[in-house]
């Protein structure tokens, strides 16, 4: 799957960045996340109006997003990850994205 | 399990915990605020931001534990600071003779360091320093004023954690808890949009905005804190007297002003570009004027008060406001004022009319400097003429906006 990314430019520089690729299959890249993350992967959703996002945590390291908006994730860093955890998961993640 | 202090349910928009109203407000507020109480060195405003998060602090922390008497302080006082959106604080290496507060993580050291382009050349924890001095006093049983927190390290100028140095303290006014309040009752929701304020609220406040593992609320694209409002008021309103006392009032209300536009352009802007806004409040929006009645009921969300829109045209927007945090705690803390006070809200308001018709904000712009620039420098930007103010005795704030 091919994907975009942009970054947030203003209050959460640096620690937030989005992810749009065209029919992206949530279930899918979660299942991938699980196994990367092996027991770690804290899950959860919250309804936002008329739409549940989906949540997914590893304490100290990063926030991924589902459902917001279509065919759209959100990564989070926390500002305790290193600079290469968050390099780590940037990559884990956008793997996860190309094999769905 | 956080233990902490229960919200209380407050009329007129107020989020009250341990009798302290408490704000929603972003690291970029947070940001611009300090910088602007500190422009002048002169004025001695590091002490003032200090004693005013010691006082609101400590104030909270003593009702948190009136209500929850078995309940160890020290849980209390970090799962607080954590819970509000401030940080994580370790208070295991204080005593009653003082001690060290370590501070893992803390939204003044860091959060704010997006918010400029370079590096800080000072500190920028002297909240936390307060906070922590209070505390230290509130677990070992001591009065607040006992002692005052030193900064010794701040993750704003490069340590890996905060690290404050407990001190003897001093005296200092005490938080005036939820301040006064307006006998009048608010009128309901502007009718002619097709925006459903309570629908709005009640979405929202299904949402998470308690502080995440590490103290911190990443929230509309924005970092959060829940913020004492007392604390807000204080270092503006001391602010403001300390300036007036060199002769330029007039400038240091432009200065809170000034803030308040910074806050509407980024808070306002991030929650209006935001995935939640989309979620929930975006599709009730037909019209570029329902972008404002959102955003207003948005703000009912955040503590503020209870906004109203009177009016509303392309280039109007009149504006009440019962029980303006500014207005309260100014009231609770010296009595009716002279001059109006509600600077936040004014910049707020002004702000928001210039989100919606300069800006083009539904077109979903970035919100950079160039833009913030391009606003606020146009020659059709909005500005607030205050009308009424709760402060000065009138029964709500009245805000007229235009061009």
């Amino acid at each position: 799957m091919t994907f975009s990314v942009a970054s947030d430019p203003s209050c959460l520089r640096g620690l937030r960045f989005v992810y749009t690729a065209p029919g992206l299959d949530g279930d899918r890249v979660l299942a991938q996340l699980r196994t990367a993350y092996r027991g770690k992967l804290v899950e959860g959703h919250e309804q936002w109006g008329e739409v549940l996002v989906r949540r997914a945590i590893v304490q100290f390291r990063f926030e991924v997003q589902l459902g917001a908006r279509p065919d759209e994730l959100a990564l989070i860093h926390r500002v305790s990850a290193s600079p290469a955890q968050r390099a780590t998961d940037r990559a884990i993640l956008e793997l996860a994205l190309g094999a769905t | 399990m956080r233990t902490l202090a229960s919200y209380q349910p407050t009329p007129h928009g107020k989020n009250v915990m341990g009798g302290e109203p408490l704000v929603f407000h972003c690291n970029y507020y947070n940001y611009f605020l300090q910088k602007t109480v500190l422009l002048d060195e002169q004025l001695g405003m590091e002490a003032v931001i200090h004693d005013a998060a010691r006082a609101s602090a400590y104030a909270l922390l003593v009702a948190a534990a009136r209500e929850r008497p078995a309940d160890p302080r020290r849980k209390i006082a970090e799962d607080t600071f954590a819970q509000l959106g401030f940080g994580r604080l370790d208070l295991s290496a204080t005593s009653p003779d003082g001690g060290t507060v370590h501070v893992p993580m803390s939204h003044y050291g860091f959060a704010l360091r997006p918010a400029i382009s370079g590096e800080f050349a000072r500190p920028q924890s002297y909240f936390d320093a307060g906070y922590a001095a209070a505390a230290a006093a509130f677990v070992h049983g001591l009065p607040v004023e006992r002692f005052a927190g030193t900064i010794e390290a701040c993750m704003a100028l490069g340590a890996p954690a905060g690290r404050i140095a407990l001190t003897a303290g001093h005296p200092a006014p005490l938080s005036p808890g939820i301040g006064a309040h307006t006998k009048d009752t608010p009128p309901p929701p502007y009718a002619r949009t097709s925006v459903d304020e309570p629908a709005i609220l009640a979405a929202l406040a299904t949402l998470d905005f308690a502080g995440n593992e590490e103290g911190l609320i990443p929230r509309f694209g924005v970092m959060l804190t829940d913020h004492f409002a007392n604390f807000y008021n204080r270092i503006s309103f001391e602010f403001t007297r300390r300036m007036a006392d060199t002769g330029l009032l007039e400038g240091a209300e432009d200065l809170l002003t000034e803030a308040g536009l910074r806050c509407a352009f980024h808070t306002f802007g991030g929650i209006m570009t935001s995935a939640e806004w989309d979620a929930v409040i975006r599709p009730q929006c037909k019209t570029r004027e329902d972008w404002v009645h959102g955003m207003v009921a948005t703000v009912n969300a955040l503590g503020w008060g209870t906004w109203r829109v009177i009016e509303l045209a392309p280039d109007r927007l009149v504006l009440r406001i019962y029980d303006d945090y500014e207005s309260c705690g100014y009231l609770g803390m010296y009595g009716r004022a002279e001059r109006p006070v509600s600077h936040l809200a004014a910049g707020g308001a002004a702000g928001l009319m210039n989100l919606v018709y300069v800006a083009g904000i539904a077109e979903r712009p970035v919100l950079d400097y160039a833009c913030y620039a391009g606003v606020f420098e146009s020659a059709e930007r909005f500005s607030s003429q205050s009308a009424r103010s709760m402060a000065m005795g009138d029964g709500y704030t009245e805000l007229v906006v235009s061009r």
